[in-house]
């Protein structure tokens, strides 16, 4: 008698324990966390059921405040790297991304296994965007190319105190200093007057206008002849409107005109859509 | 010295001719980045009637274009011609005047009372070339005048760009009214003028939701005791109460045709997705299980909708086929995530989410990818409703117990106030385009 009984309550702790055990993982799997029920009643305060709890909203504030210009230093960060050519605005962009990190420590493991992926994106990102950097440069080139053949590019880079590129580039027209003041004047006066309504010209679209105009001996711009256009017909029109806000131009020296009571010269308008 | 200076430069002068006369001449610029259009807006001719409308127009549509960070409304101190009501029958603008000043667009009107309606004329010129871009002709109430304002600030928006303008766009929000309880629903223009009252039953009236006519508004009020849905017609005021299932709870969004209405609706103690006919009874579960699942946001194409649920342990945003089975997670993991709004264009949802002890709203692709940060500010930045051109959100910003509504750009390199004249102001929702 005595043992069938010890084996009966053996077999009743056993069956007991399994199942609790059974209960409890049944319960971590499939019941929902019970702080979520109390939060999903509708917020009278506004938001819907998960709508942040105030409380929290208490904490955070104690806590020392980050830099609070944060909207702005993006902006600033975007800019920044345009005169640099390929990879600064990419990498750029990949610290942007990376700044709003600052987790507590007991997410630190988390945080970090998330690093490496974004790392991982970024640097497929940076080496995406140079791609395509790349490939608009040799684009922009081959354009360059084919004008250069029919015609002489001036280099006003040496001539412009901001940039500081190399004067006498590859396939730039030899011109003397005077001329090279006078086509300075008139890059600047230009391109003082010409405003590009930023929304019309797409993130990384790279726009060329190529036109011809005609200046009287007062300055006047008496032809303006499109030869060709960006296909952007608001990018086209800009460029238009720069060149007549510009009108009346310096005055073109003598010996440019030669002897004529006009000089005629180009322009390329270039929009680069932020890529280099 | 100088007497051979001068002929030896002369020579050499000579010598480098061939070389540029001979060849076509081209000059490279580079267009100069950040630069705004500057455009003039002088007073309008009001010919009889309200005065103060020869500013208002001006200083409304000004508002509307600084908005953008493309224009520069040039001080009318500088102005130096006047719009006389000639301007508008065959005399031109004085175009070297307003170039003069720096204008490259000028902007005039004229405005004729009849009673309480009124006829203004806009036009818009191009001071550099001389030309009509835009003209046009308004009628309408005297006080709609804002209204014909923001629409024509959106032709001289599209005039330069080619991108359709928001600017007679509204915002609904819920907020307590200055006197008494409970909380009702109001709409603001989106210039921070024009606030007006929708609701006034002294309950809570929450989650104002546009129809995709933007005639009309879905929201939660609680005047019977039980929060249920009702929808009202702007227009008239009149409301419509949503068959009751289960414990109605809260609109989410209008299905792209307008027909349905995505709600979260409680059935025996359990949060889900519905869709409910507005044009027949039908109730149809559309996401769920046994987490708590809410705030639902159709895609554009009317296919798929966002939505948050707790399955995995914490709140989290999740896209669903409507049509089939398919369901995935689109939130980061570890963050607190809530309140999705599809984007306009169908590329992006923007939700908030808990980061660094504090709620930022962020974007990120349908799929799950390319998750970034849209705003962040001082506070807590929650409830972001995106512009029906999908450049800007709208949000509130809750800090201390204070709470204001704000507008940022989706890159999140621009954002203003736009209202915080009423106590917990929240869960905004921009109006489609008028």
């Amino acid at each position: 008698m005595e043992p069938l009984f010890r084996r009966m309550i053996a077999f009743s702790l056993v069956f007991h324990f399994a199942a609790f055990g059974i209960g409890l993982l049944w319960a971590a799997l499939h019941a929902p966390p019970p702080r979520f029920l109390e939060v999903a009643v509708v917020d009278l305060v506004g938001g819907e059921a998960f709508a942040p709890p105030p409380r929290e909203t208490a904490k955070v504030d104690e806590q020392p405040a980050p830099p609070p210009p944060a909207p702005e230093t993006p902006a600033k960060e975007k800019k920044a790297p345009k005169e640099p050519a390929a990879p600064p605005p990419v990498t750029a962009k990949a610290e942007k991304k990376s700044t709003p990190k600052e987790v507590p420590d007991e997410k630190a493991l988390a945080e970090s296994i998330r690093k490496m992926r974004q790392k991982r994106a970024s640097t497929e990102k940076v080496g995406e965007a140079v791609g395509t950097i790349r490939r608009e440069k040799a684009a922009r080139s081959a354009i360059r190319q084919i004008g250069e053949r029919a015609s002489r590019k001036i280099d006003l880079s040496a001539a412009r105190p901001a940039s500081g590129g190399m004067a006498g580039a590859a396939g730039s027209a030899r011109v003397p200093p005077e001329h090279l003041a006078y086509f300075r004047q008139l890059d600047e006066k230009i391109r003082s007057n010409w405003t590009v309504p930023a929304l019309a010209v797409g993130e990384k679209e790279a726009l060329m206008v190529q036109l011809r105009i005609v200046i009287e001996k007062d300055g006047r711009v008496s032809q303006v002849r499109m030869e060709k256009t960006s296909g952007n017909p608001y990018f086209d029109d800009s460029v238009r409107r720069a060149i007549n806000k510009a009108s009346p131009l310096p005055v073109p020296p003598e010996q440019l005109r030669g002897g004529e009571d006009h000089y005629e010269i180009g322009f390329r308008f270039y929009e680069d859509g932020g890529a280099s | 010295m100088i007497r051979f200076a001068k002929p030896l430069l002369l020579s050499l002068l000579f010598l480098c001719l061939p070389s540029v006369s001979g060849a076509l001449l081209y000059i490279d610029i580079n267009a100069p980045g950040g630069k705004l259009m500057p455009v003039a807006l002088p007073d309008f001719v009001v010919a009889s009637g309200d005065a103060s409308l020869a500013r208002g127009f001006p200083e409304a549509i000004g508002g509307d274009l600084g908005m953008t960070s493309l224009f520069d409304v040039l001080p009318r101190q500088a102005h130096l011609e006047r719009i006389v009501p000639e301007h508008f029958g065959g005399r031109p603008l004085s175009f070297p005047d307003w170039k003069m000043i720096g204008a490259e667009a000028v902007v005039i009107g004229k405005v004729e009372f009849r009673g309480d309606l009124m006829t203004v004329e806009m036009r818009l010129y191009d001071a550099t070339l001389g030309n009509m871009m835009v003209g046009k002709k308004y009628a309408g109430p005297v006080r709609q005048f804002r209204k014909m304002a923001h629409k024509f600030a959106n032709e001289v928006l599209y005039a330069f760009t080619g991108v359709r303008g928001i600017f007679d766009t509204e915002i609904a929000f819920s907020a307590r009214p200055e006197k008494g309880r409970g909380k009702e629903i109001y709409i603001i223009g989106l210039d921070g003028q024009e606030l007006r009252q929708v609701t006034d039953n002294r309950s809570f009236n929450l989650f104002p939701r546009w129809s995709p006519d933007a005639a009309g508004l879905a929201y939660t009020s609680y005047r019977t005791g039980v929060p249920q849905i009702y929808l009202r017609n702007l227009a008239t005021g009149k409301e419509r109460l949503l068959p009751q299932v289960g414990n109605s709870k809260s609109p989410g969004s209008f299905s792209p045709s307008g027909d349905f209405l995505y709600a979260t609706l409680s059935v025996k103690g359990n949060s889900d997705i519905y869709r409910m006919s507005l044009t027949g009874s039908a109730v149809q579960k559309v996401a769920g299980g046994w987490g708590i699942e809410v705030s639902p946001s159709v895609s554009p194409d009317g296919k798929s909708v966002a939505f948050v649920s707790n399955r995995s342990g914490s709140p989290q945003i999740y896209v669903k086929e409507i049509d089939s089975s398919d369901e995935r997670r689109v939130s980061q993991a570890g963050n607190y995530s809530t309140s999705p709004s599809w984007s306009p264009a169908g590329d992006r949802i923007a939700f908030t989410s808990l980061s660094g002890g504090r709620y930022s709203i962020y974007t990120v692709r349908p799929d799950g990818s390319d998750q970034r940060l849209a705003v962040s500010g001082s506070g807590d930045c929650v409830d972001p409703s995106f512009s029906p051109d999908g450049r800007y959100l709208v949000y509130t910003l809750r800090k201390n117990g204070y709470s204001e509504l704000k507008i940022g750009s989706v890159d999140g390199r621009w954002q203003r106030g736009l209202f915080k004249g009423l106590p917990a102001v929240g869960s905004p929702s921009w109006s489609p385009r008028q």
